[in-house]
């Protein structure tokens, strides 16, 4: 890791609020939706493109900590965000280590196999259970406090206060990404994905490793429910419907599976334009985007971070010629 | 009283099984055969459907008998499947044989996404009802319990169309020539087989399964869009507890997992869908290759 990356990410968070100074309240909402769907796909970089584990289950996490949030608000009337965020994500990691300690026992497909049934579990418990869950209706929301008095969903500021909370922890599940990729452990876990019966002579315990994984990508996966609670303060069981987690599968590998730069930039392309072409062909989105897949898949193999990789490349270039001007 | 209790779970089982037979063989020779897990059979069993509801909608008005419409429904199976695997194979999945598997997943998820659109596209986005065929056969007293008689004829006819297919796998020269090359593509590529015809053909074969089984299933549906996605999850789970590409693994899971599901809607409703995905956890925890694989 380089030492300025600490310093980059807190000019992220800057950028970022300046963003949501200038834009719309709309785009806020539909910029903190991508920034949620991002932290998830984080989570599922280090799965995918670190150990090459196609997680199909990210949606149960997903659910869990939003629905943490609703029912402990429903039958504890807790209106504390720190409150409902820290339970939610605890019960998320709680459970993520549980599916996660059965899950690592398989691999490859049958690993996909195994999250997408533990999603539809907890899909099912949710729907069919409703006179706890609330079935279908879903679950409402309250407007929460920040520390019991300040009111969280400030209508009156040009920004809205969930905008500020989702990027605050955005930036920070970003640098702790960073942090693990460029870390021993991630090597680790490379090696694993490439040679795992050489690392296991090597001294490496794969389920360990593996396991820790599957957390860290759970635990991201929780933070986001929460926020997504927060954000549309309402929820249903749809969100840990197996379709959700191929969204976020699709959206990772759209950024390139093991470039965390390439998922944000997909998370927010993919968000924006399934927004607008909802607002302006309503019953058509889907086929725009699975047009616009299929052109990426065929042209563009290695996905959005190919382009990424190529713009960056560029501007190296452009560093490396004023350098040798001056 | 428990008479008609057995009676009940039985027979449920039995329609249950068909359905998911129908629709899990399928997948799975296509997983077999192409190596691809084909996350548009969903889509693919939703046009089997709409197709029929067209169909029969043609053969009532044009003054057709109502019998005529048991044709209808097989008909439009055969020909939705026959279109869709003679347009999707050697445009589309024959490029990405070579890709890995994420990539493969990608462009099937794409496709059923671009199906489901164009279903709501053709046939407009609310909810479609046929049940002529369904009405006109009244119903039947099995052991006390009533049941629609329609679904002795979804029986027969799924059995016939399950067993023929079983039969053609087993017995011919191409079902034969189609076991070689899902076992070895190469060896069967030195010993003369056209492989891309016998993946066209298998692709066929395997969608045309899920058509039909759409097909028979519409006249006791109300078709809307985006329905397919909870059979195509309810075939992923079939298929991995029978063992992927088995096709005999298929079949005999899908009986497990109905009977399984009649049994527990009496006892506990709430677990209705919660079970077949906790047998899948099982089964996958305990031999992760599923009941048949290799």
């Amino acid at each position: 890791m380089k030492p300025y990356q600490g310093y980059l990410i807190l000019l992220y968070y800057i950028v970022l609020i300046i963003i949501g100074f200038l834009a719309s309240k709309y785009i806020q909402f539909i910029l903190s939706l991508a920034l949620i769907y991002a932290i998830v796909a984080m989570g599922l970089v280090i799965l995918i493109g670190y150990c090459g584990l196609i997680s199909f289950g990210q949606g149960a996490f997903y659910a869990i900590g939003a629905y943490s949030v609703g029912l402990i608000y429903k039958y504890a009337h807790i209106e504390n965000v720190e409150i409902l965020f820290t339970i939610g994500i605890i019960a998320g990691t709680l459970i993520s280590i549980l599916i996660g300690l059965l899950c690592i026992r398989t691999r490859k497909i049958a690993f996909a196999m195994i999250t997408l049934a533990f999603t539809m579990i907890i899909y099912t418990i949710l729907l069919k259970f409703y006179y706890i869950t609330g079935g279908t209706d879903g679950l409402r929301i309250p407007i929460v406090k920040i520390a019991g008095f300040i009111p969280f969903r400030g209508r009156e500021l040009p920004i809205s206060n969930e905008y500020f909370f989702i990027v605050a922890i955005f930036v920070v599940v970003l640098y702790l990404t960073t942090r693990i990729i460029n870390s021993p452990f991630s090597y680790t876990l490379r090696m694993l994905r490439d040679a795992e019966v050489r690392a296991i002579s090597l001294g490496i315990s794969p389920s360990k490793a593996y396991l820790i994984a599957f957390t860290y990508s759970g635990f991201l996966g929780s933070i986001a429910g929460t926020l997504y609670a927060f954000l549309n303060a309402h929820i249903d069981p749809s969100l840990a419907y197996w379709t959700t987690s191929g969204e976020f599968v699709f959206i990772t590998i759209l950024g390139g599976i093991s470039s965390i730069g390439g998922v944000i930039l997909a998370s927010i392309i993919y968000t924006f334009l399934k927004a607008y072409l909802i607002a302006y062909t309503a019953y058509y989105w889907q086929f725009a985007i699975g047009i616009m897949l299929l052109l990426i898949v065929f042209l563009s193999p290695k996905g959005i971070s190919l382009i990424i990789d190529k713009t960056s490349r560029v501007f190296y270039k452009f560093i490396k010629l004023y350098k040798k001007t001056s | 009283m428990l008479e008609t209790l057995v009676v009940t779970i039985l027979f449920n089982t039995l329609i249950y099984t068909i359905i998911l037979a129908l629709i899990s063989v399928g997948l799975n020779m296509i997983l077999g055969v192409l190596k691809i897990l084909n996350v548009a059979h969903g889509a693919f069993f939703a046009l089997g459907a709409y197709t029929s509801v067209t169909l029969v909608k043609i053969f009532l008005t044009g003054g057709l008998p109502i019998f005529t419409t048991y044709i209808a429904l097989i008909l439009a199976g055969v020909l939705s499947g026959l279109i869709v695997g003679i347009l999707i194979e050697p445009t589309i999945l024959r490029r990405i044989y070579t890709r890995i598997e994420v990539y493969q997943l990608l462009v099937t998820y794409s496709l059923a996404l671009i199906i489901e659109d164009l279903i709501k596209f053709i046939w407009g986005p609310e909810a479609k009802i046929i049940n002529e065929p369904y009405l006109y056969l009244g119903t039947l007293n099995i052991g006390g319990v009533f049941y629609p008689t329609y679904y002795i004829f979804l029986i027969i006819v799924g059995s016939i169309i399950l067993f023929t297919t079983y039969v053609f796998l087993n017995t011919t020269y191409l079902g034969k020539i189609i076991y070689a090359t899902a076992f070895d593509k190469e060896i069967s590529l030195t010993m003369g087989v056209n492989v891309n015809k016998i993946y066209t053909y298998s692709f066929i074969i395997g969608t045309m399964l899920t058509t039909l089984g759409g097909a028979l299933m519409s006249p006791t549906l109300s078709l809307q869009p985006g329905f397919s996605s909870e059979y195509i999850v309810i075939a992923f789970a079939i298929i991995v507890i029978g063992g992927l590409g088995s096709v005999k693994g298929a079949f005999l899971a899908s009986t497990i997992t109905a009977l399984a599901r009649s049994i527990t809607i009496i006892i506990f409703p709430e677990l209705e869908l919660a079970i077949l995905f906790m047998i899948m956890v099982t089964v996958l925890l305990i031999k992760p290759t599923g009941l048949f694989g290799g």
